[in-house]
């Protein structure tokens, strides 16, 4: 087939119509996600898992997709009725002292598999029985990654065993054998994921690309704030040094 | 050979190049105001340079394809969106990505521009070399893959000179500390493009080599007449990425970047243009018979 003559500025022309049409047709599809906000995390079950809660959603995202009513929630948090439900949890901890999101995930689990009742009041399980939380290690990430870290979005996990174990929401093996990975939690330091999963922490820190200096003893969820690695990601990595080892 | 009747184009003003900076500089503007934006909008969201990049999309996917899904850190659907986008770009109009809409090919055409107005003196490299120095980006290319795949993270993002200049860091979060590499890096990159034309992208780019590689099967290609063309060599000296066009096989370098610079300076009509058509890597082409005397 022979080559036909053309206008030259086809060449412009279709090199950006198709980047930006791309962008369009996604954007018309709804696929066009420029961040992890927005995006559900779910277990194997396709149940949205309350580990995927994040600082961006809004007390009626959390009651909405997690099936918790705003009352209980509100009671969960210790938040008064003049917070709006509109209120991303990430505000949330500037208005009520002492709410973390973390807090609002353990707590929803805890209503979930119902080891916590919107009786029992502000849900403080957690914080009284963890000792005061890890200095955190100094060294911020070192890429310059500004105000809003990206999340990643992760479609699976495994909802397995979940609050089991002593309430502390995840089932401590009684037989020496090691923990799967699917049931580390956030607030389980690195040393207690190399002790209890038995992986090294030499592994953990080239795979989740960690300073080699850290300190093993801070917790999964601050993973997330100094490092943007999601206790999800940790979860694979171990589930993945588990099925080589 | 051509014939001395063959019409001869009149010189006009490169109406091209001014719609090329055109462009380049409204997509730059659209990556520096999204940095800004990214930095100093704490009302809503506002993605960094990383969602908007293709190579990401580049990065990620073998970890998308494998884990049914998933992104490596600081990626996410767009970078696929943008790759999918430059991928039928390429196909249709080649490296043209390279000329009209990459950032940091129109930061290096402007240090480019500078080093013209300095009369700074040029680093000529020797063809040969010039040929071989161009595999780097396939290993640039390579090497990242690997490590991302590796590593499970964007293993580059710390030293891409595309990103430490254009995500503002160093002007809103300057941290020598713990970014010096980043910087030199960076400074390197900019300092090899004052003296060499597009120093990264002809180079270093890993988007480029990927780009080049796909390149050779794109439709719309600059082609020479061997007929109509006198070999004056005249579109050569604009060429951005100094491909030898004079002496170009019939489809131009799949190396070229669609600036058509060279179609514009060209004096001999039809002896340098544009044509749409299906095109094989050189490779495949068959040879030419040899015409007898």
């Amino acid at each position: 087939m022979k080559a036909i003559r053309v206008n030259k500025y086809l060449v412009p022309v279709f090199a950006v119509l198709a980047l930006l049409g791309s962008v369009w047709v996604a954007k018309a599809a709804g696929a066009w996600q420029v961040s992890g906000r927005g995006v559900i995390l779910v277990d194997e079950s396709g149940e949205a898992d309350p580990q995927g809660i994040k600082g961006w959603m809004t007390l009626g995202d959390v009651s909405s997709v997690y099936g918790v009513p705003l009352d209980a929630l509100y009671k969960m948090i210790g938040a008064g009725p003049e917070v709006p439900p509109d209120t991303a949890l990430k505000d949330l901890e500037k208005l009520v002292p002492g709410m973390e999101v973390w807090a609002v995930r353990t707590g929803v689990e805890a209503y979930q598999n119902g080891s916590w009742t919107p009786e029992g009041g502000r849900y403080t399980g957690e914080a009284s029985e963890e000792p005061a939380p890890p200095t955190p290690t100094p060294t911020p990430t070192p890429t310059p990654e500004p105000a809003h870290p990206a999340e990643e979005h992760v479609p699976q996990g495994s909802g397995e065993g979940r609050g089991e174990g002593q309430g502390e929401g995840f089932a401590l093996p009684q037989d020496g054998t090691r923990l799967p990975g699917s049931e580390i939690r956030g607030r389980m330091t690195l040393q207690e994921v190399v002790d209890y999963c038995q992986v090294p922490l030499e592994t953990l820190i080239v795979e989740l690309g960690l300073p080699d200096d850290i300190n093993a003893q801070v917790w999964m969820r601050d993973l997330a704030n100094q490092y943007g690695i999601e206790v999800t990601t940790v979860r694979e990595v171990v589930d993945r040094y588990q099925v080589e080892h | 050979m051509a014939s001395s009747s063959q019409p001869m184009k009149s010189p006009t003003r490169s109406r091209t190049r001014v719609i090329r900076r055109l462009t380049q500089t409204a997509f730059g503007l659209f990556i520096i105001g999204s940095s800004i934006r990214h930095y100093l909008v704490s009302t809503e969201h506002v993605a960094s340079i990383d969602a908007y990049c293709p190579f990401g999309g580049i990065e990620t996917l073998w970890r998308w394809i494998s884990t049914g899904g998933l992104f490596v850190q600081k990626t996410h659907q767009s970078n696929l969106v943008l790759l999918l986008g430059l991928i039928a770009g390429v196909i249709l109009a080649g490296g043209a990505f390279c000329g009209w809409i990459c950032p940091f090919g129109a930061l290096q055409d402007l240090l480019d521009w500078i080093h013209k107005k300095l009369h700074l003196p040029e680093l000529r490299i020797p063809p040969r070399l010039d040929r071989v120095l161009t595999y780097g980006r396939y290993v640039t290319l390579g090497v990242i893959l690997y490590a991302t795949i590796a590593t499970v993270k964007l293993w580059f993002a710390d030293w891409d000179p595309y990103r430490t200049i254009f995500s503002l860091g160093w002007l809103f979060e300057f941290n020598l500390t713990e970014q010096w590499l980043a910087y030199a890096v960076a400074l390197v990159i900019l300092v090899g493009a004052l003296l060499i034309p597009r120093f990264w992208c002809r180079y270093l780019c890993p988007l480029g080599g990927a780009i080049s590689l796909l390149g050779n099967f794109s439709l719309l290609r600059i082609r020479r007449n061997e007929a109509s063309c006198k070999g004056c060599a005249v579109c050569n000296a604009p060429c951005p990425v100094k491909i030898d066009v004079a002496q170009a096989d019939s489809a131009v370098s799949a190396d070229c970047i669609g600036c058509l610079e060279c179609v514009e300076v060209c004096p001999r009509e039809g002896a340098l243009s544009v044509t749409l058509g299906p095109a094989l890597p050189k490779i495949f082409r068959p040879r030419k018979k040899e015409h007898s005397a």
